[in-house]
């Protein structure tokens, strides 16, 4: 296990150089002078364009450049935002668990939507329930986020006033303030994924209820419910969390648009704010912040795996 | 003797061909999905016949018009431009910039796919290296630095949404190449003195085409909701260009004295989205026998 673990970590290296290479790379197919780019519009003293010149050895080769870049990163330096003046690993550092917060919710609210419907759908199939749930899913994956947020927005937070229309809320204002604040972004980021994670329940428990072990499960007289639930359904999640799991980059994506609508203090509004402002060492940072924990999430669904199925077994 | 077998394989070929269109047309999702995507083809290709108005017309006398009004069935915005028209203009942009968008993934990605999956040793290793680079970043992420930097306008919206695509069909082709290899048929060419080229354009591209078609479908619903989605965040096709995403992000910030300005827009993009996911999922079924079993 531990040595499946070091090989897993030891593959991920070369895809997160990569990832910092095309990072480092967006500088370059940015139109016109890279410092006065780094340095915005202002008025650029000799002065600024020196040190900026030397912070990022812009003087030198890409490849020297792209070393210097490393360089910084690994002591946890992502430079410095060009509105605000202050370290970019700052702000992300304040802004990274709001949006964990938000997608792990969203996430949440998936799975609790589409493992009980999609298992129903398959247990009850061809019914109505069936129809319903497979054109709902299907709705699901085609409306457009964006959308979806901007009418719970108008019919829940402006029509009806019932829940607040923007921000995150505050545990010390108690746990309703936080799961208030939650539900609009939450469902509005979660609802695609919902409709995919259906199908998918659906199909897997459909595969999974043909096999040969639950005719033995139902032929030895186990009750029908337990040998859908005890038997059918532990089989049939394992695809659907690993499916979870590498969607969650879609989610992480989403979160630019989610953030936006509803003002919440994350990740995804901070480089929407950068690219209003083109603050190019902040869109730097947060690109690369989301792509990490994208690789990292994905670790964890492999790690995960071996956990959830003793079937598979690393050496 | 060549003619005879070739008429054979024709023969063969559109036999398979019928199969599949008989379980395509007999999915009905499938078929209301191809009549949705018709009527969208239709507006797209002749919009001047089908909208009642120009699309940048503006009549600033009659802004915010409600749905229903004289003239205008879905009402105005802002400007007093008939949402209608500019919808059935914007269906022309969607669908152009999606079959783009897949015409640049599928190509870039089957050719890498066909490569590495033929090739193998260090060119496979590169491509699979480039391709998990890639699927590294939440895709929306990066489609949406690069459009930062390279700014806004419809070819880079194609560009970029093209060019973050292609691995899924890498991926795709690869596999399928890895066991279309070990054929028979393929050693039979190599045998008659196919150069590689020909082997791999000629005999196993055909034999991958099935699920590429299938993901392009879905890669182009796919494409349209990111292109909307760009639009919205102010980053894709620029105003006034009547664009789905970014009349909504237009008509956002008239969210509580309009909400048609939004409402329609996104109808549009769903009912285009889900058509071609329609489409795709009857492809599927017709195409790959082996999945119809989950229906």
């Amino acid at each position: 296990m531990s040595a499946y673990l070091i090989r897993r970590l030891l593959i991920s290296i070369p895809v997160v150089l990569g990832v910092t290479f095309i990072v480092f790379a967006l500088v370059s197919l940015a139109p016109g002078d890279p410092i006065n780019l780094l340095l915005a519009s202002e008025k650029v003293t000799p002065e600024m364009a020196e040190r900026v010149r030397e912070y990022y050895g812009l003087d030198k080769p890409w490849y020297s450049q792209y070393a210097t870049y490393l360089g910084h990163l690994l002591r946890g330096d992502m430079g410095y935002s060009i509105t605000t003046r202050t370290p970019v690993s700052q702000s992300i550092k304040r802004c990274l668990p709001n949006t964990l917060q938000l997608t792990a919710a969203s996430m949440i609210v998936a799975l609790l939507i589409a493992i009980p419907v999609g298992v129903l759908s398959a247990t009850h199939r061809n019914s109505f329930l069936d129809y319903v749930s497979l054109t709902g899913s299907m709705l699901g994956v085609s409306m457009p986020n964006f959308w979806l947020g901007l009418l719970l927005l108008l019919l829940l937070g402006l029509q009806f006033k019932v829940l607040p229309i923007w921000g995150i809320g505050r545990l010390s204002r108690g746990l309703w303030d936080v799961i208030s604040h939650l539900i609009m972004p939450s469902l509005t980021l979660g609802t695609s994924l919902a409709g995919l994670l259906t199908r998918l329940t659906r199909s897997s428990v459909l595969e999974v209820l043909s096999q040969d072990y639950i005719s033995t499960a139902r032929a030895k007289g186990l009750a029908e419910w337990a040998v859908r639930y005890r038997h059918a359904l532990r089989n049939a999640i394992i695809p659907v969390l690993t499916a979870a799991g590498l969607q969650f980059g879609a989610l992480l994506g989403g979160a630019v648009i989610v953030e936006t609508i509803f003002a919440w203090p994350g990740m995804g509004r901070l480089a929407y704010g950068a690219i209003q402002q083109r603050d190019l060492p902040m869109i730097q940072g947060t690109t690369l912040v989301f792509a990490i924990c994208f690789i990292a999430v994905t670790l964890l669904v492999d790690v995960l795996y071996v956990f959830i199925d003793p079937r598979i077994r690393y050496d | 003797m060549t003619e005879a077998t070739n008429g054979e394989r024709t023969e063969r070929i559109s036999r398979r061909g019928l199969k599949a269109l008989r379980v395509f047309v007999r999915n009905r999702l499938a078929l209301l999905g191809t009549v949705m995507l018709l009527g969208f083809v239709f507006c797209a290709s002749f919009p001047n016949v089908v909208a009642p108005h120009d699309p940048y017309d503006m009549d600033l006398a009659n802004p915010f018009a409600p749905p229903g009004s004289p003239g205008h069935l879905l009402g105005t915005d802002n400007f007093g431009r008939d949402i209608l028209s500019r919808l059935i203009y914007g269906s022309r942009i969607s669908l152009t910039v999606g079959l783009v968008v897949v015409g640049i993934a599928a190509t870039i990605g089957t050719t890498l796919g066909l490569l590495s999956g033929y090739y193998g040793g260090v060119v496979d290793i590169l491509v699979m290296r480039l391709v998990e680079v890639f699927y590294s970043f939440p895709f929306l992420i990066l489609a949406i630095a690069v459009m930062a930097v390279l700014g806004p306008s419809i070819y880079n919206v194609m560009l970029v949404l093209g060019l973050v695509n292609w691995p899924i069909y890498a991926r795709l082709v690869r596999s399928r190449v890895l066991s279309l290899r070990e054929e028979p048929f393929v050693e039979a060419c190599r045998a008659l003195g196919a150069g590689n080229a020909r082997i791999m354009f000629r005999h196993l591209l055909p034999n991958c085409l099935s699920p590429v078609i299938v993901t392009a479908a879905m890669g182009m619903a796919g494409a349209i909701l990111s292109t909307a989605a760009l639009g919205f965040l102010g980053l894709g096709v620029q105003p006034p260009t009547p664009e789905w995403g970014t009349m909504l992000n237009e008509g956002k910030d008239f969210l509580r004295r309009t909400p048609h300005m939004i409402t329609y827009p996104g109808v549009a993009i769903m009912l285009v989205v889900l058509s071609l996911n329609f489409i795709g999922d009857g492809l599927r079924d017709a195409l790959d026998p082996r999945l119809t079993h989950q229906r």
